[in-house]
């Protein structure tokens, strides 16, 4: 039975019911290391994206990487197309050069491939796009219910609408239609747009998704730089570490990000002056969520070689950067760093999200804790700078993989210079993909691949990443584009002495039309975006913690990952209650209920679904 | 006068010729890690390192330079003396390369509350910056606020100038400080500026050593932070660099003017006048000029002489907009009161934001 309370903001009802319940769960710190054994000998996540039909090649230009739209790499979304209640697959894909853009006819489509709903892929034919693609996000854009999806690109950027979607029969039937071109229809500047990550979030609260696109720098195909930057001889020679390298971002022209408001109809208008203070910036990762907890979505943009942004909004969707104030614009010491992916989660489960952002190789992969007066660095007492040191970091995640109840932390890591591999560099250019357990031991512990044929276990350089349950399992799975090299599809079999829960959140079942008005009450979006749910679980000694996960699409790098919420439970065999905050500003308190359940809850009708997980 | 010129270029030239010969051992250690250029010196550092000879300074810099290229290992234990030097390098790579900040605590000797703080070697500016910034590594931002700003009045524009001020602004924003955060956030970003263009001068330089933009834009960052010695530098470099006698006019005159305000007034006249002679009309070499002249205070001659840099059409380019300022002032002082507000509405005119007469000390 649920309990629907309605608070003009949830935050002064539910974030204080979480204090109250982590405090009275002695939530207070001082826990002490316990890896199980077990865990260290179970296998991973094995790499079968061959064996599970997923073929995917990415190509990002030349292997020497002469520019740097080559460097980049794609991005890969989860989403479920047919409303069969799986996840399928959409990747992002470049071209053999950045000459090629100067020939309309080589651009090229987007790859798509549907899951049987066990976790095997038949690759389908494209939406006929043409391009060199980067980002994808996706969400119920036009709220008919199902997913649709966003494709970000260097020179222009479109939204495909799901349409024929619902028949379970006959997935196939679904289509991506072309809807909207998200490139400025006017613009002065000579170079294409060239947008890498793209989140969806509820600006303004209206129900309506909306849309943040991230923008990288000018490069103009007809005028590649190349050797050195700027009027000779005061000209900046384009050398990493001394070993000459492709040019940018510093010297070249940074583009602006975009804020676009939501129809309900799949299209957008520019409300791109409601982020207060906007400059143009070398954005890469982008990632809603609710930064200063008053129950509004907030927006972190990692920049690269420039301050991060955080807008935070103001409850109407008009935002200020607040990331200098906040403590997560610059690194440690006041560097700009090369901002790529970000994620949050609640590492330390003191019911605030925590922040983790990666960066360049010789900076490390930043860790802050949410809390009430802005962001704490916990960079260093995690040990993060000693382990990230050497790796240059893409996609990212905060997940609970093996299901003891505590985050880890998965970083695609990948150097953007072959000359990487020169003699002294301190790094490499293949890397693997590399993951740390966050607790409860209270420093990072690199999680070594466990085989050979562990997604953690090749060199090759990863950029996108996306995670979500493919065999419905209940175990969450990563997929991973390797630049340049087929695409890695982890299959997670681990934690198998521990019990799981899956929550997928729901707004009301109802179409939601006029966004603009600005009268309208708060709505949560019908695909769920932005709502929270958090977990209460009972330890085998009967102590209480709380487990708070978002629901969010855009995570890691140019990325977009699934709309269910993976819990792990540890050892305990059930769940003690649900505490659900929707962004319309609703609390709903649900009773607890056994553990290794997928869970579907709708806002205002409870629970509309519970299966148990599929044998993987 | 061709004669003249002739000599004091040869004399410039033979006096000393760094170009002419390697940078030495240290500096190239130095530079490469100060510019990142780690791979071109790892062979010069492991060879520094082998040598039991090599002077502690030498074994410092070569270590810093391997442990950045990942030789973890092998630098710590080239530089494992006790001098200042070398622990300061282990401090710097237990703190930036193995995020130990409480090992670079204990090498500098650091001390904090209850106590005062203090570092084992008190006159050491990169001890007490590196012992601000281990403790900032550490979460104790308030704990390194002293150590920071003690690190910064002995030397302002140490390498680490620019962590340190950004520190200072996290303590300003960790405390809730509202006046002075938003003050060393300016700082900070002017600091961060200047070092990062002062780096990509370097670099210039050292990748162009015969071109002389690169060395007049680095006397040119320091002499906007009134250090006209290390602005000095870079120019008598170059010009000491030159095989056969030749002229860079914004050399000589920049030299000149450096010359000036280390207060070689003789010097700077010689100087500026063999710039004045190879380009009589040049508006630059003409204030400095000026200023030489109001040193000596020669008010008719620098009134002349500003009064043709501001009338000339050049005038109204950034770096001349002080002699606007000079030239007011000058008029003020001598009573020219009119003709002094017109000068001074010209300076405000093109930019300039400092009062008609000078706030009293």
């Amino acid at each position: 039975m649920a309990t629907v309370t309605t608070a003009p903001r949830w935050f002064s009802s539910a974030r204080l019911a979480a204090l109250l319940l982590l405090g009275g769960a002695g939530l207070t710190g001082g826990c002490t290391p316990n890896v199980p054994a077990q865990a260290q000998s179970e296998p991973d996540l094995h790499d079968e994206a061959r064996a599970r039909g997923v073929d995917y090649i990415n190509c990002s230009g030349s292997a020497s990487k002469d520019y740097i739209l080559e460097a980049n790499g794609a991005g890969v979304a989860l989403f479920d197309l047919g409303a069969d209640g799986d996840l399928d697959l959409a990747f992002a894909q470049g071209l053999a050069r950045t000459q090629d853009l100067l020939d309309p006819a080589l651009g090229t489509d987007i790859v798509l491939y549907e899951n049987d709903g066990r976790g095997y892929f038949r690759r389908l034919p494209g939406p006929g796009l043409r391009g060199w693609w980067t980002g994808l996000v996706s969400g119920d854009l036009d709220n008919d219910g199902d997913d649709d999806l966003v494709v970000g690109g260097f020179g222009s950027s479109v939204v495909l609408l799901q349409e024929q979607a619902g028949d379970q029969a006959a997935p196939e039937s679904a289509v991506l239609v072309r809807a909207t071109e998200l490139t400025p229809p006017s613009t002065t500047q000579t170079a294409p747009p060239w947008t890498t990550s793209l989140a969806v979030l509820d600006a303004n609260r209206d129900g309506v998704l909306d849309l943040y696109v991230t923008q990288y720098l000018d490069l103009d195909p007809r005028r590649l730089p190349q050797g050195s930057l700027g009027k000779a001889p005061l000209d900046v020679p384009c050398e990493w570490k001394g070993a000459a390298v492709y040019c940018g971002p510093l010297g070249l022209n940074a583009q602006t990000d975009r804020l676009l408001l939501g129809r309900g109809d799949g299209s957008f208008v520019n409300a791109s002056e409601r982020l207060q203070g906007l400059v143009p910036a070398f954005g890469l990762g982008v990632h809603a969520f609710d930064a200063d907890q008053d129950g509004d979505d907030d927006i972190f943009v990692a920049n690269d070689s420039q301050p991060n942004f955080l807008w935070i909004n103001d409850g109407t969707g008009t935002f200020v950067d607040g990331a200098l104030a906040l403590g997560v614009a610059y690194g440690a010491e006041g560097r700009a760093q090369a901002g790529m992916g970000v994620a949050s989660g609640d590492v330390n489960r003191d019911g605030a999200l925590d922040l983790v952002v990666t960066n360049f190789s010789d900076e490390p992969t930043e860790m802050y804790a949410g809390g009430a007066r802005g962001f704490t660095r916990l960079t260093h007492r995690y040990a993060l700078g000693r382990e990230t040191r050497a790796l240059l970091s893409w996609g990212c995640h905060l997940l609970d993989f093996d299901g003891d109840g505590w985050l880890e932390l998965v970083s695609v890591n990948g150097h953007v210079y072959p000359q990487a591999d020169l003699p002294d560099t301190g790094t490499r250019y293949g890397q693997p993909v590399t993951r740390w357990a966050l607790g409860p031991q209270p420093k990072a512990v690199l999680l070594p691949p466990r085989a050979k044929d562990s997604i953690f276990a090749p060199a090759v350089g990863g950029r996108g990443s996306a995670v979500g349950d493919l065999n419905q399992d209940g175990r969450p799975d990563l997929v991973v584009v390797r630049i340049d090299a087929p695409a890695s599809v982890g299959m997670n079999t681990e934690g198998t002495m521990h019990a799981r829960l899956s929550v997928r959140l729901l707004g009301p079942d109802q179409p939601v039309t006029n966004s603009q008005s600005g009268n309208t009450p708060r709505r949560t979006p019908r695909d769920g975006s932005g709502a929270t749910c958090i977990v209460v679980v009972k330890d085998t000694a009967g102590a209480e913690h709380a487990l708070l996960a978002e629901t969010r699409r855009a995570v890691g790098f140019q990325s977009s990952s699934t709309p269910w919420l993976h819990f792990g439970l540890g050892t305990s065999t059930r769940y003690e209650s649900l505490i659900i905050r929707w962004p319309s500003g609703a609390v709903e308190r649900l009773p607890g209920g056994p553990a290794n359940r997928a869970l579907t809850v709708r806002e205002g009708s409870g629970i509309l679904d519970t299966r148990p997980f599929q044998a993987p | 006068m061709k004669l003249y010129l002739t000599c004091v270029l040869w004399a410039l030239t033979f006096a000393s010729n760094p170009l002419d010969k390697p940078s030495s051992t240290l500096q190239q250690l130095r530079s490469a890690y100060e510019l990142d250029l780690i791979p071109a010196a790892t062979a010069l550092a492991r060879t520094t390192l082998a040598d039991p000879q090599a002077a502690p300074e030498l074994r410092a810099a070569a270590a810093l330079v391997l442990a950045q290229s990942g030789a973890l290992d092998t630098a710590r234990r080239g530089c494992a003396g006790d001098t200042l030097v070398e622990r300061l390098a282990r401090a710097r790579i237990a703190l930036e390369q193995e995020d130990d900040p409480q090992t670079a605590l204990r090498l500098l000797g650091a001390a904090t509350a209850p106590r005062e703080p203090s570092v084992r070697d008190a006159d050491s500016a990169e001890a007490w910056l590196l012992c601000g910034r281990a403790l900032g590594r550490a979460g104790s931002l308030q704990a390194a606020e002293p150590f920071l700003t003690r690190g910064l009045e002995l030397d302002r524009h140490h390498l680490d100038a620019p962590k340190a001020h950004a520190l200072l602004l996290s303590a300003a924003l960790e405390r809730g400080d509202t006046r002075l955060a938003p003050l060393r956030a300016e700082t900070a970003r002017q600091v961060a500026q200047w070092h990062a263009l002062w780096k990509a001068r370097r670099l210039q330089a050292l990748r162009r050593p015969a071109e002389p933009l690169p060395r007049i834009g680095l006397a040119e960052l320091w002499l906007a932070v009134n250090e006209p010695q290390r602005a000095l530098e870079p120019l008598e470099d170059w010009l000491a660099g030159v095989d056969q006698p030749r002229s860079d006019v914004r050399v000589l005159a920049l030299s000149g003017e450096c010359l000036r305000r280390l207060g070689q007034r003789a010097a700077a006249r010689e100087r500026l006048e063999v710039a004045r002679a190879l380009e009589p009309k040049r508006s630059e070499t003409r204030y400095f000029q000026a200023l030489l002249a109001l040193d000596a205070n020669d008010l008719s001659l620098a009134k002349s002489e500003l009064e043709a840099v501001c009338s000339d059409p050049a005038a109204v380019d950034g770096r001349l907009l002080r002699a606007h300022l000079d030239l007011a002032r000058l008029l003020w002082d001598t009573g020219a009161h009119e003709d002094a507000r017109t000068r001074h509405a010209r300076y405000r005119e093109l930019g300039g934001n400092e009062p008609l007469t000078p706030a009293p000390r």
